[in-house]
């Protein structure tokens, strides 16, 4: 899977919620090349920090090398990749990965920050999403969450050529029950093609 | 046996976390002058300024003390020492080697001399009572012999004192008209726990020789390790990798034959210069198998930059666990998914290989702390991929977080323009604040050195980004923490 989005684009957010949405409770990994990645952010989006391994590669040339080790090993149920501006992946590559992703049945996202003249980064993949537009959203004087327009470019379920309106709403201990902060998927989903579906977390 | 401090060393010793700070040793020749373990340190300063006192710091005791159990060690495998300053030794069977008890008792009181800071009095008994009876007795000539089945006779010139009699025990032998070990053997065995309870009857049993106290000998850290010493300057990997897969069987071999696996393994490079590399393999799971072992040396070659030759190798074997495999499931998991227990091997098997060829600081897992810093809200720890069995604490912060965290803050430049708005330059680059929101302001640890005092904003660009900024109360220079993606 490919999500794109500019670097004013919020595909961080939602990969971080996909990742904790991933049905199983093995382990996770993110391979964060410029190293700013923050963990407590993860927290937030619902993910059990036990379950999450940070990778961070010593260069950009040593991407593939990890996230093939990564997904041969068959041992995690999701890689999040968050690709930096140079980096790519080539058709072998995306063809090796994708066949060893099959295999193990990992889930692999790659997000990066490409426009979209710049073509896909990562070839062969199943679904590519792209960040179109997204607004801030202030309460009570303070950013609590952001609202996305998602366009599904391909998806090999019949879903391509749709866009989603997405709002991430950050919820505060106390405002919803006695959970702690999350952040939550919070709206029903409006597609251009007519379809829709809630997708709210609870 | 028990250890005295040399002439160099202080003539008391006294215990600080003790209300008053008693004395607790003292020179035998100045109890003659009247100061007595038990005195208070004020009365001893100032009675006696000049006398040489010095605290008694056990971690510092312990560790002198280590170096006089090696010695022990070097002549008999079971020694025991539940007490810093005191050992026991069992001498059974070295009469061939050493000589007679006699001798003996005089090479270990040389030998400790030598090989430390203490002399030691060293008492030779049939029980651990009689041996320690007779170290306390050996003040005068540093070594007693106590010949088995002569405890009685040998030992009744003894005053009480030296048994180990509790003092109000002491004072009711007195009054009985009882003074020395030998008046105190002769009482009759019926009435002595009664009237002088579990510790009398102890003594009283060890002057007769029925004591049975088994000797309980310290265990030592199982430490599993080879090195190769080359003939010649090494730099090809091949050759290198070679020599490893030799000290790596023999690694093996020693693991099996102790019925022990490893966790980790610790390799270390000699360079011509006489420079080491040290590194720490992590493995998936505790092995003892030399394929296993081997593999990851692999890894670790396969990014391993030699600056120049290599002159001697050295691994040792970490965090021991005994030896036996992991039980897996038999039947797989939901939707032939790899159980849970093989997956996670599988995981941290990648995770040791990336950590081999990169270091271990590549591969990191997280964990929240209570700090109110963004950059302080975590710590990093080693990637163990543990089971997940307890609930993590519920985190709650004070501000939306960011989710990419610059550390340390990038400073920025905040000016006003004429309409009121702000302008953040970053990189060279102008960004116009849409809205903000804030400050937030961050006191943490004010009573410390390293406190610190933030005002926080969010800003919204007219671009689309949001940023995490705050403004320093002490430099009153702004920094970019963080930004929303």
């Amino acid at each position: 899977m490919e999500m794109g989005g500019a670097d004013t684009g919020g595909p961080l957010t939602l990969a971080l919620l996909w990742l904790a949405a991933v049905p199983a409770d093995g382990p996770l990994a993110v391979i964060d090349l410029d190293g700013c990645m923050y963990p407590p952010a993860a927290v937030v989006c619902g993910i059990d920090l036990r379950r999450l391994v940070i990778i961070r590669p010593p260069s950009p040339r040593n991407f593939f090398h990890v996230i093939r080790e990564l997904t041969r090993c068959g041992g995690f149920d999701a890689i999040l990749g968050l690709l930096g501006k140079a980096t790519c992946v080539s058709l072998a590559e995306a063809g090796q990965l994708r066949s060893f992703a099959h295999e193990a049945r990992t889930a692999v996202l790659l997000i990066h920050d490409a426009k979209p003249e710049q073509g896909p980064r990562f070839p062969l993949a199943d679904t590519r999403l792209r960040v179109a537009d997204r607004t801030w959203l202030w309460d009570d004087g303070e950013l609590s969450g952001q609202c996305l327009c998602v366009d599904m470019e391909r998806s090999r379920l019949g879903l391509a050529d749709s866009r989603y309106e997405l709002t991430l709403r950050l919820y505060r201990q106390g405002t919803h029950g006695t959970q702690s902060d999350h952040l939550y998927l919070d709206s029903t989903l409006r597609t251009r093609g007519q379809r829709a579906f809630t997708a709210t977390r609870g | 046996m028990r250890l005295q401090p040399l002439e160099a060393e202080p003539d008391a010793i006294y215990k600080i976390e003790s209300m008053g700070q008693p004395l607790l040793e003292v020179r035998p020749q100045l109890e003659a002058v009247g100061i007595r373990p038990g005195l208070l340190l004020r009365e001893v300063q100032a009675r006696w300024p000049k006398l040489r006192l010095r605290a008694y710091q056990y971690e510092q005791a312990s560790a002198a003390f280590e170096s006089v159990l090696r010695t022990l060690d070097s002549f008999s495998p079971f020694v025991e020492s539940l007490t810093v300053g005191h050992a026991y030794l069992d001498a059974s069977g070295l009469e061939r080697q050493y000589g007679s008890h006699d001798q003996l008792a005089w090479r270990i009181r040389k030998a400790v001399q030598i090989g430390s800071t203490y002399s030691a009095q060293v008492g030779v008994g049939s029980s651990k009572f009689v041996a320690d009876v007779a170290a306390r007795a050996a003040a005068v000539n540093g070594v007693w012999v106590v010949p088995p089945g002569q405890e009685i006779k040998t030992m009744a010139p003894l005053p009480l004192e030296i048994l180990g009699l509790e003092p109000d025990t002491i004072k009711r032998l007195h009054a009985l008209g009882i003074r020395n070990a030998g008046a105190f053997a002769a009482l009759p065995d019926s009435s002595i726990l009664h009237r002088f309870g579990a510790i009398g009857l102890r003594v009283h049993c060890g002057l007769h020789g029925r004591l049975e106290e088994p000797l309980q000998a310290r265990s030592y850290p199982l430490v599993l390790h080879d090195q190769l010493d080359l003939e010649w300057v090494e730099d090809n990997l091949d050759r290198l990798q070679f020599a490893c897969k030799m000290l790596v069987d023999r690694l093996s071999m020693q693991l099996v034959r102790h019925g022990v696996a490893c966790r980790a393994l610790e390799i270390c490079w000699r360079f011509e210069d006489q420079s080491h590399y040290e590194r720490t393999l992590r493995l998936a799971e505790p092995t003892a198998r030399s394929e296993i072992l081997l593999r990851h040396i692999r890894w670790h070659l396969d990014g391993l930059q030699i600056p120049q030759g290599i002159t001697g190798i050295r691994l040792r074997a970490d965090e021991i666990y005994p030896g036996g495999g992991q039980q897996l499931k038999l039947l797989s998991g939901i939707e032939a998914r790899i159980p849970d227990v093989e997956r996670r091997r599988c995981a941290r098997d990648a995770l040791g290989r990336l950590q081999a060829r990169w270091g271990d600081e590549m591969v990191r897992q997280a964990e929240l702390t209570s700090e109110r810093r963004p950059e302080q809200s975590f710590l990093w720890r080693d990637a163990t991929l543990p089971e997940l069995e307890l609930d993590s604490a519920d985190a709650v912060y004070h501000l939306h977080l960011p989710f990419l965290l610059h550390h340390p803050p990038w400073p920025i430049r905040v000016r006003h323009l004429r309409d009121g708005r702000k302008i953040v330059l970053l990189d060279g680059r102008r960004y116009v604040v849409d809205r903000q929101s804030g400050p937030w302001r961050l006191h943490d640890r004010a009573w410390t050195v390293d406190a610190v005092a933030r005002d926080y904003y969010q800003f919204e660009t007219e671009e689309g980004q949001a940023f995490l900024c705050f403004r320093s109360r002490g430099n009153t220079r702004w920094y970019l923490q963080g930004r929303y993606a």
